[in-house]
């Protein structure tokens, strides 16, 4: 082997990056060269240098600044009510989904190249996010609470009295449901009444909200 | 921003404190790797900083056959390049330029001077600042951090070749600097 390709693979010989094969060639040729046998040292020293160089440490402010800069890159929960934790969540979750969609599939390569600045679209971003998801739960909320007999009886334990003429029965605060404790059974009448042929009343905690026949 | 309403929210703090564990576990090794590819304490502290966001906020994409350092450090080499391409100007120096540096004694006679190593530090620092950015992360991670050469191929997304020819190429520069004999 000539002292050029020796002189190109001396690093990685000091590296042990070659194979064995390689490494006992080399040796061979350090033993009959002067001139990169020299090279051979000079380049053990620079790297024994560089090896012993003293590791800096960064400001004792470093790791607190480092959390605040991610703050700035996390979602914008301020403002929040801090006791609504499933609501903090919902709009956190929007808000962090939008903002990881804008910053990875339309400004990566931009912001990556330093020419886009994430933080001027953030404040319109999070205020729209953050009104579509106060809307979308305010109508899930709304929705939640039943409004049709159907979805009330599907929805809520009820006592359904047959026979009981809606127009001539007891009054609303005499009607059960079975939500009561102490219910024996599913089917109760107020004391004294006797309930007419072909009506069932619905009720819900004393509240009449519709008749079937 | 309120930091304890942030912190205080279950699905938040978790995140928080993750990304607390990530940063007090890797801070010191990335922040030494980006001291010495940038040579500035300032560049230093940002470029690891936005490197652990970064980091934490990609997770997904990260391939857990690589160490997470690793990962780490690709990160912080390709956003140091960024920041060279943004700043329109590269980091190299004729080597001719380099006129400051003067003959280093030898260091290994009395390794415990303190004085004669702070000296050598900044004097090395020179002489890396005055590298091409690919040489400088070679021998940087190869000789101050000590890794593989599969793993700087790895962080630096080139082949074993290219790994070899840019240590020694950066080490034989770095002693015609020095003037280490």
């Amino acid at each position: 082997m000539n002292c050029g390709r020796v002189s190109n693979q001396l690093s990685a010989y000091i590296d042990r990056e070659l194979t064995g094969a390689e490494m006992l060639t080399i040796r061979r040729h350090l033993g009959d060269c002067d001139d990169c046998q020299a090279e051979y040292e000079a380049l053990c020293r620079m790297k024994m240098l560089l090896g012993r160089l003293q590791s800096p440490s960064p400001g004792p402010d470093f790791v607190p600044a480092t959390l605040r800069r991610w703050e700035g890159h996390a979602p914008a929960y301020a403002g929040i009510a801090a006791g609504s934790q499933w609501w903090t969540f919902l709009v956190g979750s929007l808000v962090d989904a939008w903002d990881r969609t804008v910053a990875i599939w339309l400004c990566q390569p931009a912001w990556a190249a330093g020419r886009f600045s994430l933080g001027a679209w953030r404040r319109p971003v999070v205020l729209a996010t953050a009104a579509l998801a106060a809307a979308l739960v305010m109508t899930g909320v709304m929705l939640h609470q039943p409004r049709h007999a159907d979805a009330l009886i599907a929805t809520s334990p009820l006592a359904v009295l047959e026979g009981q003429d809606p127009l001539n029965g007891p009054s609303n605060s005499e009607w059960v449901s079975l939500s009561q404790p102490g219910l024996s059974s599913p089917l109760s009448q107020p004391a004294g009444s006797q309930p007419a042929l072909g009506w069932v009343n619905v009720s819900l905690h004393g509240d009449t909200f519709g008749s079937y026949r | 921003m309120n930091q304890t309403l942030i912190l205080t929210q279950p699905a938040v703090r978790g995140k928080a404190a993750t990304f607390e564990e990530l940063v007090q576990k890797h801070y010191r090794q990335a922040y030494n790797i980006a001291y010495r590819i940038s040579g500035s304490a300032t560049d230093a502290e940002d470029l690891t900083q936005e490197a652990l966001i970064r980091a934490y906020q990609s997770f997904e994409r990260y391939q857990p056959e690589l160490p997470f350092a690793n990962w780490l450090y690709r990160i912080i080499a390709n956003l140091h390049v960024d920041e060279l391409r943004r700043r329109g100007r590269a980091r190299v120096e004729s080597i001719d330029a380099c006129e400051a540096f003067a003959d280093i004694p030898d260091y290994t006679s009395d390794p415990a001077d303190r004085v004669l190593s702070r000296e050598l530090d900044g004097t090395l620092q020179q002489a890396l600042d005055a590298l091409s950015p690919d040489f400088r992360t070679a021998v940087t991670l190869c000789d101050i951090e000590g890794l593989s050469y599969e793993e700087i191929a790895d962080i630096m997304r080139c082949s074993l070749g290219t790994v070899r020819s840019r240590v020694h190429r950066g080490r034989k520069q770095m002693r015609k600097l020095l003037g280490v004999p």
